[in-house]
Formats: structure tokens, sequence, C-alpha cells
């Protein structure tokens, strides 16, 4: 009875990986030099990153359940495997750069973005709520440590102490979310949930069923936290702002795509017999998100927070789609041929979506980390005045990704935007959509206003950015294939999202 | 008196929802800090009444009662160094001087 099957390792191989470069990285940084000793852990660090990324091809090739049930490689897991290392990857990139601008160069920042990875592959890849649970805790413990790194400037740890208090406070509700769904269905397997949903456990005076909308609303408030949907939203501009720009980028995309996920995989799949109890929840949020998020944009002038409240907004248009699942969970056009292309299904949305944010929003953060300079000197909207005719390169980059996240044509936004949108206008939700366009357009205001101060204002200040970089310059190449591909040729991905929908529940 | 089920699910909310309170309410970060494990607490002794009444002899819920805490004793090393770092910057644990970033 004590046989473990090696294929169960092979299944959570890209997590395997990255722990190991992690602690390698750990024991290396000791009695390494100090003049070399920032290169070397970033190199295993980009090295670890790599392997994770051809261990996600092997995994993708045995899909099944690993752990007795714990660990499920389907295609959800599959898709977003590839995603949060793509995007740690970059990050890693990105911090080689960063943190010798600002003197920071220690290995313990690679070892802590190799670990929140393996965190968040853990919750894409669980079905079963405390593994999951324990997931969600490596990568927000990694990221509470990463948000303070610059731990002499005061805003850092500010930032580090915010993020730390109320990603705590979230993940106790979570936690009592879970509490309450093992007493009322006598299990934490999310398959198990879904069928044994309806009740049939009994105890004293209490039924099992009379638990579960309690349970619903306790894991909504936990989750709404971690994707940052209004209300429970505060922290966000505080610790985006605070935070090292990588860091920022990081904590803006991987962890919520991999929120999102936890989200379908407990609201969708295993309490999909409640949709009625939590559609206002989710439509509610959604409908604040929007709104709030994009007219508290406006009012910014420092490009990170105003980076936040465009990710609070676009949180928002996510959740939309969760509102369409809600009515209409039984969307589903045959897989086969090209009716599996018609952006019918919000499981679906949700994928591409998440693919197109994480890409647009990590490629703007690292423009912002290019410009930043020593102490984060130059993150003010002033700063950007005129860069684009003196840094060409960095600043079409930044217009593109600002271009994307509007929802501009030919690029990803615009798809994730138009397949979100189909969605619930066929679960009929037509308030919803016409507040989500009207907050598309009021937000290409700020977005564009960026462009605006870098082609059409003169420079009030030299702003000393270093030459691009090798590392800088591959981060923008993924992240720009990565926005116009989706944008270009959306239904590459559009089609094994739509597979990994069909295979969800 | 027999104690039943009833009684540690209205205990352990009632620890939860004073966590909460002491989190809303308090202005020490360390304070504040440890309403957080008081929450978490709350709902360890969710977890093993459960685990006592579903079934008998049922183990699942107490062993998730030892992945709450090992949790929870990682975000205390991580959350009190973080303090500590903040006490350094500041010279302060009064929650309401945590201001630098505002609109």
């Amino acid at each position: 009875m004590n046989f473990v099957p090696g294929v169960w390792y092979v299944r959570i191989l890209p997590e395997i990986v990255l722990t190991v470069f992690g602690a390698l990285i750990l024991l290396v940084e000791g009695p390494a030099r100090a003049g070399n000793r920032g290169r070397l852990c970033g190199a295993l660090a980009l090295l670890g990153s790599l392997a994770a990324f051809a261990a996600c091809f092997v995994q993708a090739r045995y899909p099944g359940e690993a752990f007795s049930g714990l660990f499920r490689v389907d295609r959800l897991a599959i898709y977003f495997h590839f995603l949060i290392v793509l995007a740690t990857l970059v990050v890693v990139l990105l911090a080689m750069d960063y943190l010798r601008a600002q003197h920071y160069e220690r290995g313990e920042f690679y070892a802590l973005v190799l670990f929140a990875a393996v965190g968040m592959g853990f919750m894409v890849g669980s079905v079963e709520l405390v593994m999951i649970f324990i997931g969600l805790e490596i990568s927000s413990i990694s990221s509470y440590i990463l948000a303070g790194y610059r731990r002499n400037a005061p805003r850092s740890t500010e930032a580090a102490l915010k993020y730390l208090l109320l990603g705590s406070f979230a993940t106790a509700f979570f936690l009592y979310g879970i509490a309450l769904i093992y007493g009322g269905t006598g299990s934490t397997m999310i398959d198990a949930i879904a069928r044994g949903v309806a009740g049939k456990i009994s105890m004293g005076g209490l039924t099992g069923a009379s638990l579960i909308p309690a349970a619903a609303g306790l894991m909504f408030v936990g989750l709404a936290f971690k994707v940052s949907a209004v209300p429970f939203q505060v922290w966000t501009p505080d610790v985006y702002e605070g935070a090292p720009a990588p860091v920022t980028g990081l904590l803006a995309t991987a962890p919520k795509a991999a929120a999102f996920v936890v989200f379908l995989r407990v609201f969708y799949v295993a309490l999909n017999s409640y949709s009625h109890d939590w559609f206002w929840l989710v439509w509610t949020a959604s409908l604040l998100s929007m709104t709030a998020g994009n007219l508290a944009a406006l009012l910014q002038n420092n490009i990170k927070r105003m980076l936040a409240y465009s990710s609070i907004a676009h949180a928002g248009y996510v959740l939309v789609a969760f509102a369409a699942l809600a009515v209409n969970p039984t969307v589903l056009q045959s897989v086969s041929g090209p009716a599996a292309l018609l952006p019918g299904h919000g499981v679906a949305a949700i994928l591409f979506y998440l693919a197109a944010y994480v890409a647009m929003n990590l490629g703007a953060f690292a423009v912002i980390a290019h410009f930043a300079h020593r102490n984060e000197r130059y993150v003010e909207l002033n700063d950007y005045a005129g860069l684009g005719f003196r840094f060409p390169f960095a600043s079409a980059a930044l217009a593109l990704f600002l271009l994307s996240l509007i929802g501009v044509p030919l690029t990803a936004g615009f798809f994730g935007k138009l397949y979100v949108f189909r969605a619930a206008l066929d679960a009929h939700l037509v308030g919803l959509v016409i507040v989500a366009l009207l907050n598309s357009a009021l937000a290409a205001f700020y977005y564009l206003r960026v462009i605006v101060y870098m082609y059409m204002r003169p420079s009030g200040q030299e702003v000393p950015a270093p030459a691009p970089s090798g590392a800088f310059r591959l981060v923008m190449a993924i992240c720009i294939i990565a926005v116009l591909w989706l944008g270009i040729f959306p239904e590459t991905i559009l089609g094994f999202a739509h597979a990994a929908a069909y295979h969800l529940r | 008196m027999v104690v039943s089920l009833a009684d540690y699910l209205v205990l352990s909310a009632l620890l939860f929802a004073l966590g909460v309170a002491g989190f809303l309410f308090k202005k020490d970060l360390i304070t504040v800090f440890i309403s957080i494990e008081l929450m978490l607490n709350g709902v360890n002794l969710t977890f093993v009444a459960f685990s006592h009444y579903l079934r008998q002899n049922a183990i699942d819920g107490n062993l998730f009662v030892f992945f709450v805490m090992v949790v929870a004793a990682a975000e205390a090393a991580v959350g009190l160094a973080i303090i500590i770092a903040v006490v350094r910057n500041r010279n302060t644990l009064n929650i309401d001087k945590m201001d630098l970033m505002k609109n």
C-alpha cells in the first residue's frame, strides 16, 4: 500500500525543479565571493526557470492525478504552469538588471521568486482545498518578503507590512471557508464536494448544506483579496507602489492568475450547484472593481500606483466572465472543428484574458523597472515627459503594452476583452457589459495620458536610463511577441483554452 | 452537560470574530498580528470539532490542523522579521503612522 509511483513525481516536475534550484541558490550564495555573487545567483535562477520551462513540457506529456488525487495535471494546470513559469523567467531576467542598478544584489531574491512560483504551481494543480491553501501560502509568504526587499526604504517595508497583514487576514477567511466546506460535505476534495454538496450529511440539528453558502461567502472574501477585487482592494495601491518594480510586476500577474484558477476550481467546479448564491457576489464585485479601479486610476500621478488601480479594474473584467459562468455554466460548443473557436464559453474567455493580462502587464512593469533608476527615483508621470524620443525602443514598447491594456485591435487586450464581453452577452448580462464598455472607454484616457507625456511633452529633466541590456531586450522580445501573437493569432491559444474548459468539469 | 458540535462551532466563530475585531480596531502592530493567529486558531477548533463529529476516528480534520499550524509558524517568522524592519525604519509600532503612501 505504501507504493508511490514514480510518475507522480513527474507530474510535479516543474515544482521540483524550481525548489531544487531555489535551494541551490541559497547554498551557493554563502560561499560565493561578494564580487560575482549576484551574477552567479542570477545565472542559476535563469537556468532554473529555463529548466522548469522544459519540465512543463515533460509534465504536459503525463496528464493524470498524483498523490492519491491531491494534485491533477489537466489541461487547465498545464496551461497555467506554462504561464507561471514564463512569468517567473521574465521576472528573473528583469531582476538581474534591476538589482544591479539598486545595489541590492543578493541571492535570496531569486530563490524567493522561484519559491513563489512553486506555490503558484501547487495552486493551479491541486484539486484538494488544504493543498490549495498550502500552495497559496507558499506563494504569499515568499511575496511578503519580496515586497519588502528594499529593506532600508521605508515605503518598501511599509508595503511588505501591509501586504503581510492584509494577506494573512484574507487567507484566514479562506481557511475558515475550507473548514465549513469540510464540515458541510465531509470532504475537501474538489470533485467530492461537487458531488456531495447536495447536503447528505447531517449532524445534530445542523444540516451540511446550510453551511455551504457561508463557506462560499468566506472563501469569496479570501480570494477577492488575492485578486484585489473591490471592496477588498485597499492593500493593492500601497503594495504596488512600495514594492520593487520587478516584484510589482510579479505580484500583479502570476499570483493573480493562479488565484483566478483557484476561483474556477472552487466556485465553478466544486460549488457549481450553488451558483445562485455566489452570482450576486461576483456580479457586485465585478461592477465595483471596474468602476472604482478606473475612476481612481484617473487621479494618479505615480505610474506604479496607476497600474495598481488599473489591475483592480482588470480583475473586474475577469469577474464579468465569472458572472457569465454563474448564469450560463453549460454553454459549450463541440471541441472539434471551427465551432470550438467560437468564444461562447466563459472559462475559455477567462483563460485567454489571463494570458493576455499577464503578458501586457509584465511588459509594462518591465519598462517601468528599466526607467526607475537607483532608489526608484523616476516613477512619476512627469518623469516620463519627452522620453519617447530619447529612448525610442523602450518607450515604443511601453506604448504597445498600454495600447493593449486599453484593448486596441491587433493587441492581446482586444481579444481578451472581446471574448469576456461575448461570454457575458451569451449569458444575457447586458447591463454588466454596458458598464464594462463604458469603463474601457474611461480607462483609455489614463493609459493614453502616459503616451501623450512620452511623445508630446518636452522633457523637464534628464532621466538617466541605462542602455538596454541583453536581459532587458529578451524580456521585451518575450512580452512583445506574446502581446502581438495573442492579438493577431488568438485562435491558437483559444483552442487550447477551450479544450481546457471542456475537460474541467 | 454534553458538549455538542454547535457549542464548538459557536466558540470557534467567536474566536474568529474576536480576531477580526482585534485586527480592525487595534492600533498596535504586534496586537494586530496576534489577532490573525487568533483567527487561525478559531478555524483550527472548527476543523477538530468537525473531524470528531463527522465520522468516528476520522483523522483528516485533525491532520489539517497540523498543516495550518506549520503555515502559521512560517507566517509568524516572516511577519516578525518584517515588523522589525519597519520598526528600524520608523521607530514606531503604531499602525496609524504607516501612511507614507496616500493618494
